[in-house]
């Protein structure tokens, strides 16, 4: 999960020679920070977000991202007729039973889902599911309505990745494995909960039950992957900025002493000489990853506010009915729900703590560049007023991912939430017992 | 000044009795040998295995006190509510994580710590070479005092409890002592971070007096020079030559360079020893010192004695600047490099500072609550019997919360002073007044600005007050809400009374109509009434 | 005003007599602090070991008042000895420090103002507007209602006894406040100098804006040549064309980004030539004022550093008082719509208690409000130098670009400015900071705490007592 372990991939020599009519080839420092880069064959003509291909797949089936054309490896083109008339029909059919579901919601068909005796259970479960399909539909229609600028964000990163393999001659990894793990985790999370709410329902079972509980575990996965999907983007965005934080690290006063002294034979062979054109390459570069970055949080901060609202509501119930079932005095321990629970809670938390780690390291690794540099020492005037010049760009220029302005998402809010969690549950619990109480006082009036 | 000997003394130097005693206790893992021989922290097999050891020593030790004690927690668990009880069984093993936490992530890091202390070391070297000496002897001293108050505190908590609430007719309640392991284990720990914190902060405090005692030379030099010869020095003159850019104020830096030089090759701390005596006594051979101290007073008609000097030798002007800047960017670099460290210090110790954080939150609202149920003569966890002696509780929560603050006001402090040096600097530019090292400050104040040290638990909270005041808000409502839910459980058992007395039916389905308060009293009031016959 | 605050605070203790002079005899000074707190300590422990003369000995007092009355008296025996054990730490060092360096300050701004021409618009600073005595016959007006309603209604119980509870009741709350007094006055001498420094700066301002109407015209006609010198610098910066022409290239590609420092940075150059024309226009009429900016900042700098020092000095002694306030706020609420608006007027002790509560909690406020305020205000005033500076460095005076010394050095300013914003605000050791946004919060805190506070259900209670029927 560490933003250290990406791969940075070596192209052929064959492309290396191409004639490069404004770079100078690459010099020998670029070898040097090779050395931690794992070899491999250029692939010919991969498809783009190898890594994420399978989310993205997934993505695109359900609608939620266009069917792109590649046109070449470093540019996607918008999606063929035909395509997008799909994602407009799987929209319109979401739409469709999103519709059908709120129906059934508000009419009496539904009344096979919430099963529970007590009545706060049953009125936390039904805000739960409306929850649920207000998160997704907002997602779809957020999605519909950013499909060319994650388009443009995608192109973006490709055309920075084709440069930094012009440049450089590298091919940036994504690393971005945890998707698949985590689609696996969700999709598990999700049908062993449907298989459960299956089994806890009483009597036969009517179809608009089997099609509540399908299409309720269809929008907690997809909203589940399109989180996983932001947060692979995020984690794409952070391993480029990390490379411009290691390239920037060769020319920090720490490198060149080392270097120094490695190379104390020969002639003071400083690779500052290289540095103003190096730092005008990173300059912009860092400056396209921000704005990369900013159109990321656009496009997805609703959703993650949704999201966040939603998983914080999600985790509070779970853990009051965990609790509940724990310190339940008659001994009947359910072991339908404690299973249920644990799922909820197993993929929430792990969600929450998947998107605010890649936040916050994305924050970091933003926020470090112009710390990097401030351990740059030019010698000459020169250099310093390049140094000068980023350093007072970014002067209280904080990077931050925000949700949708409300606050910042990093570590802390991890933290926050789970704080919030804790005070509620309190709370939760005193009314629980409140409840309690009544009920028992109604079972002695009556005796 | 290179000598085959070492330039600094480690700082590590400082730390041999907490060492010994961490050692023996088990908190560090390092080799000992190599401490006593080299003063460095090297990683140990053998520690390793006898760390793994106590730990589970003291493992099986807390669980046996915690068992031995816990017969007295059955009636208890009967008749409080539940989320009472699963507090309390929180709230007895949080210390035993603490400890666990500390022990482990020390074997985690013994390698880095070791290299933490090495860079400390290289920036001692560099900073000796910038002639800004700083005063070890003083964390030594700080170490003593903090072990010693450790130990009062804690051999009074143990003594009192142990004396006024521990039934002393059983032999197993000597097992009461283990109680006191966890959190001396982790004091012991935390003196480590404090002391390296406080060295930091020394670190920074001494670029920061650096700088001020460039300017302080400078004023002084000045004042001399315009008493001397008033002509140079004026600020009328400046704006007269705009063409050529400014001959004087470089006149002026260049002297004060040279005084320095000049100053400086005598006697490495001659300057020091005028302005601030206790400055000086350094982490270099000791001759040095003593041969600072034996001579304050000719320090002044010596500076007197260098004027004809730089009279003379203002020609190399260049050369001046270029010294001067050379300095600067060390002692830039040198923060930089403090504040690095400090990260990395944050880093190695970030879980154990986020588990004593919890701990104090949760123990320092739990003991001010059970010090209330104890008034209220309520039965409290065995494990905070302190809590039925005020003067016990006051020791306790003083103690846990000394820890606390002290570590977030020293991180606080350390970054203020951090944030000091950029002040400092640019006093410097600001006093020389010369445009050349305007320059100079310029770029290297954009970079300072760019160099934070900021401490935070884990990333999820920042170590300053402002945490300091959240925390004290946080405490303050849960125990009221605390309190409040006592006290509805309190007004429940006298209305058992009456209850019982007068067995009225009537009055009791009026009362459940009344507000939340009293229903959740009624509540409280039926199942109080259903346990009382279990005990 | 202050002088009548001043003596208040001698004679009550807080402050050491003589205390600006340096060599005073060590005794008389400090009698006062040593006798004051002697008699609130006998008196405190009087009435807690001796148990007579408190108000919660006498028969009529009920728990309420109890429990009332004890929090009241704890609460200020903990904001006097903590207050008091500062002021004492802190002795006349501070005193005798603060005039000094203010008296340096008075002398530079002095010559400044002479150097500016502004001496004859002195007079005016002198004068205090009606706000200012209003707010101090207000906040008199208070102190004494507050004062004279505790002791009588003391007197009136205890007849020549009554300063024995008064000392435990009243007094550590007076005390609290006149040390926030002191806190006040030494915040608004250093917001004064601020403001000083600002009408200097605000002078340079209005003065590069005079001058700056014939620069534009001479910037139309010097463009051709400014061409010429430009490719002119170009050549001579062969040696470093390549990095030039990056440099032009960068400029380009980020556009956007470039905020106001960048663009001066460049354009510095470009308009090098202006002044020559610049120069000899305006040499005669050109009053000098801008030689003052080097002594400016570091008068700015120098009251920076007399802020910290004051700050250091008052801020720990700011976290009781406003801790004390806090909680006899939230108090004075509680047991004004729990008990007074229920059972007001059955009890006399009962109702003396409340109102203690609301009065003190209304004057602590006001005091507190003073301070946040001014706090506040130093901070704004401090700022406002900084913006001044980067206007005039946006207006790109004349002696500015004819010298590289006057950019540079404002740049400094300005970059010291960051850090120092990074560094200090009047806080209260770290853990507030006193401007408007703690209002904010110790509000909101209040609402949840009286939210929990007024569930408390006190009719029983009442009840027992035989207040309600």
């Amino acid at each position: 999960m560490s933003p250290n372990t990406w791969v940075i991939e070596m192209t052929s020599h064959k492309s290396r020679s191409f004639p490069n009519p404004q770079r100078n080839p690459p010099h020998p420092r670029s070898q040097l920070s090779n050395d931690a880069f794992s070899r491999r064959a250029a692939p010919g003509d991969s498809p783009v977000f190898e890594d994420i291909s399978t989310i993205l797949s997934v993505l695109k089936a359900s609608g939620l991202l266009p069917f792109y054309e590649q046109l070449s490896s470093y540019e996607v083109g918008p999606p063929s007729k035909t395509n997008e008339f799909y994602s407009f029909f799987v929209r319109g059919v979401v739409h469709a039973l999103t519709i059908f579901n709120i129906y059934s919601l508000i009419t009496p068909n539904s009344a096979q889902l919430f099963i529970s005796l007590r009545e706060t259970d049953n009125v936390n479960q039904w805000i739960e599911l409306v929850l649920c399909i207000f998160t997704y539909t907002l997602t779809v229609f957020v999605c519909a309505r950013n499909t060319k600028s994650m388009l443009e964000i995608m192109n973006e990163i490709l055309k920075l990745d084709k440069e930094v393999q012009r440049q450089f001659g590298v091919v940036l990894g994504n690393n971005c494995n945890f998707s698949v793990k985590f689609l696996v985790v969700i999709v598990c999370c999700q049908a062993y909960i449907m298989v459960l709410r299956f089994y806890a329902v009483k009597g036969e079972i009517t179809a608009t039950s089997y099609i509540l509980i399908a299409f309720y575990a269809f929008q907690n996965g997809l909203t589940a992957t399109y989180i996983v999907f932001a947060s692979a983007l995020l984690r794409i965005v952070c391993i480029r900025f990390h490379f411009v934080n290691q390239l920037l690290n060769a020319f920090t006063y720490v490198q060149q002493q080392k270097l120094a002294k490695k190379s104390r034979r020969q002639p003071a062979a400083s690779n500052m000489e290289h540095f103003p054109e190096e730092s005008l390459f990173i300059y912009r570069m860092h400056n396209k990853l921000l704005r990369i970055y900013k159109s990321i949080n656009e496009c997805c901060s609703l959703i993650i506010v949704c999201f966040l609202g939603y998983s914080f509501y999600t985790v509070t119930t779970n853990w009051y009915n965990l609790f509940v079932q724990i310190t339940n005095n008659k001994g009947l321990i359910s072991a339908h729900i404690l299973q249920w629970c644990l799922a909820w809670l197993c993929l929430h938390t792990s969600l929450l703590a998947l998107l605010s780690r890649s936040c916050g390291a994305t924050t970091y690794e933003a926020n470090s560049t112009s710390q990097i540099l401030a351990r740059v020492y030019g010698k000459s005037k020169e250099f310093q007023n390049i140094i000068d010049k980023f350093l007072t760009k970014s002067i209280k220029q904080e990077v931050q991912f925000t949700a949708y302005g409300f606050f910042a998402i990093d570590n802390s809010t991890l933290f926050k939430i789970f704080s919030a969690v804790t005070t509620y549950l309190v709370i939760l619990i005193q009314f629980k017992q409140l409840e309690d109480s009544k009920l028992e006082e109604q079972v002695q009036n009556e005796a | 000044m290179s000598q085959p000997t070492p330039l600094v003394q480690p700082l590590l130097l400082q730390f041999q009795q907490l060492f010994f005693l961490s050692k023996m206790v088990g908190v560090l893992p390092q080799n000992l040998d190599k401490f006593r021989y080299k003063n460095v922290l090297e990683k140990s097999r053998n520690g390793m295995l006898y760390m793994l050891g106590v730990l589970s020593i003291y493992v099986v030790l807390y669980n046996l006190l915690i068992y031995s004690f816990g017969e007295e927690d059955r009636t208890l668990k009967a008749s409080q509510s539940t989320l009472t009880f699963v507090i309390g069984l929180f709230l007895t093993y949080i210390g035993l994580i603490m400890m666990a936490t500390d022990q482990l992530t020390a074997l985690f890091n013994q390698g880095q710590l070791g290299e933490l202390y090495e860079r400390i070391r290289v920036v001692d070297e560099r900073l000796y070479r910038e002639e800004c000496l700083l005063d070890n002897s003083c964390i030594a001293k700080r170490i003593r005092i903090m072990l010693i108050m450790t130990f009062i505190f804690e051999i009074s908590i143990l003594v009192a409890t142990y004396i006024n609430l521990v039934d002393y007719t059983q032999w197993l309640s000597l097992l009461w002592i283990v109680s006191a392991v966890p959190t001396f284990v982790n004091t012991l720990d935390k003196i480590w971070f404090a002391v390296s914190l406080y060295a930091l902060k020394e670190r920074f405090e001494a670029i920061n007096a650096t700088l001020e005692d460039l300017v302080m030379e400078h004023e002084k030099y000045k004042a001399w020079l315009t008493g001397d010869d008033a002509t140079t020095a004026t600020v009328g003159n400046r704006t007269a030559d705009s063409q050529q850019s400014s001959p004087p104020p470089q006149y002026d830096s260049n002297l004060e360079y040279l005084y320095k030089e000049l100053g400086g090759i005598d006697t490495g701390s001659l300057r020091n020893s005028g302005g601030k005596n206790h400055n000086k006594v350094a982490p270099i051979a000791h001759s040095m010192n003593s041969f600072g101290e034996t001579i304050p007073t000719p320090h002044k008609p010596q500076r007197m004695n260098t004027n004809p000097l730089i009279n003379m030798a203002h020609e190399s002007e260049l050369n001046d600047a270029a010294k001067v800047e050379i300095k600067l960017n060390n002692l830039c670099q040198v923060h930089d490099e403090i504040c690095e460290i400090g990260k990395a210090m944050n880093g190695l110790w970030s879980y154990p500072i986020l588990s004593l954080m919890a701990y104090g939150f949760l123990i320092f609202t739990a003991q001010l609550y059970f010090l209330y149920c104890a008034t209220q003569s309520q039965s409290i966890p065995s494990l905070f019997r302190s809590a039925k002696n005020p003067f016990i509780t006051v020791i306790v929560l003083v103690y846990t919360s000394g820890k606390c603050i002290y570590l977030i006001y020293l991180s606080w402090k350390t970054s203020l002073a951090s944030k000091r040096t950029g002040i400092s600097l640019h006093k410097c530019g600001v006093v020389a007044d010369d445009n050349l090292l305007y320059e100079i400050v310029n770029h290297l104040s954009l970079k300072l600005l760019n160099h934070s040290v900021d401490f935070s638990a884990c990333g999820f909270f920042t170590l300053d007050m402002e945490t300091l005041y959240g925390v004290s808000g946080g405490i303050t409502s849960y125990l009221i809400i605390l309190i409040q839910f006592n006290l509805a459980a309190q007004q429940a058992k006298d209305a058992i009374q009456s209850f019982n007395s007068f067995n009225d039916t009537a009055g009791f389905v009026g009362a459940a109509t009344e507000m939340d308060n009293n229903s959740s009293t009624l509540y409280d009031m039926i199942t109080t009434t259903m346990m009382t016959p279990t005990y | 005003m202050i002088q009548i605050m001043n003596w208040l605070s001698m004679a009550i203790g807080l402050i050491p007599l003589n205390r600006q002079q340096f060599h005073s005899n060590f005794l008389v000074d400090y009698v006062m602090m040593v006798l004051v707190p002697c008699l609130y300590l006998a008196a405190y422990f009087g009435i807690n070991l001796l148990q007579r003369f408190g108000l919660a000995f006498l028969d009529a007092c009920n728990s309420v008042c109890r429990l009332s009355n004890n929090l009241f008296m704890h609460l200020g025996a903990f904001l006097y000895v903590t207050i008091f054990i500062l002021s004492l730490y802190r002795r006349k060092q501070f005193f005798v420090d603060f005039e000094t360096h203010l008296a340096e300050i008075d002398v530079v701004i002095q010559k400044c103002r002479q150097v500016a021409e502004l001496d004859k618009s002195r007079v005016k600073a002198v004068k205090h507007s009606v706000a200012y005595h209003f707010t101090w016959l207000f906040v008199f007006g208070i102190f004494i209602f507050a004062l004279y309603y505790d002791a009588s209604a003391l007197y009136g119980t205890f007849g020549e006894y009554a300063i024995i509870p008064f000392m435990v009741s009243s007094f550590p709350y007076l005390a609290g406040s006149i040390i926030q007094g002191e806190f006040i006055y030494h915040v608004s001498v250093i917001s004064n100098r601020f403001e000083q420094i600002n009408t200097l700066f605000e002078k340079i301002n209005q003065e590069t804006r005079r001058r700056h109407a014939p620069l534009t015209v001479f910037d139309i006609e010097s463009e051709g040549k400014k061409q010429e010198r430009k490719s002119a610098m170009m050549a001579t910066k062969s040696a470093f064309g390549i990095e030039q022409k990056l440099a032009d290239e960068m400029k380009r590609q980020k556009p956007p980004q470039l905020d106001d420092e960048d663009e001066l940075n460049t354009s510095d150059e470009e308009d090098e030539d202006i002044f020559d024309y610049n120069d000899i226009n305006t040499e005669n009429t050109e009053s000098t004022s801008e030689t003052n900016l080097p002594d400016l900042f570091k008068l700015h700098d120098k009251i920076l550093s007399l802020s910290v020092l004051t700050n250091g000095e008052f801020g720990p002694q700011c976290v009781p008082y406003m801790a004390a306030c806090f909680v006899v706020s939230i108090f004075g609420i509680f047991l004004e719509t729990k008990v007074n608006f229920i059972v007001g007027g059955k009890s006399r002790v009962l109702d003396y208690m409340t109102y203690l509560y609301v009065i003190w909690s209304f004057t602590t406020m006001v005091v507190a409000y003073i301070v946040l305020r001014l706090c506040c205000n130093a901070n704004n005033h401090s700022k406002q130098s900084a913006m001044i500076v980067h206007e005039i460095m946006q207006k790109k005076p004349a002696f500015m670009l004819s010298n590289d010394l006057f950019y540079n050095k404002m740049k400094s300013f300005t970059l010291q400015f960051l850090h120092w914003e990074g560094y200090f605000q009047f806080n209260g050791i770290g853990l507030f900071a006193l401007d408007y946004t703690f209002i904010f919060s110790t509000v909101s805190a209040a609402t949840s705490y009286l939210i929990v506070l007024l569930q408390f259900d006190m009719t029983s209670i009442l009840r027992s007592e035989g207040l309600m029927t």
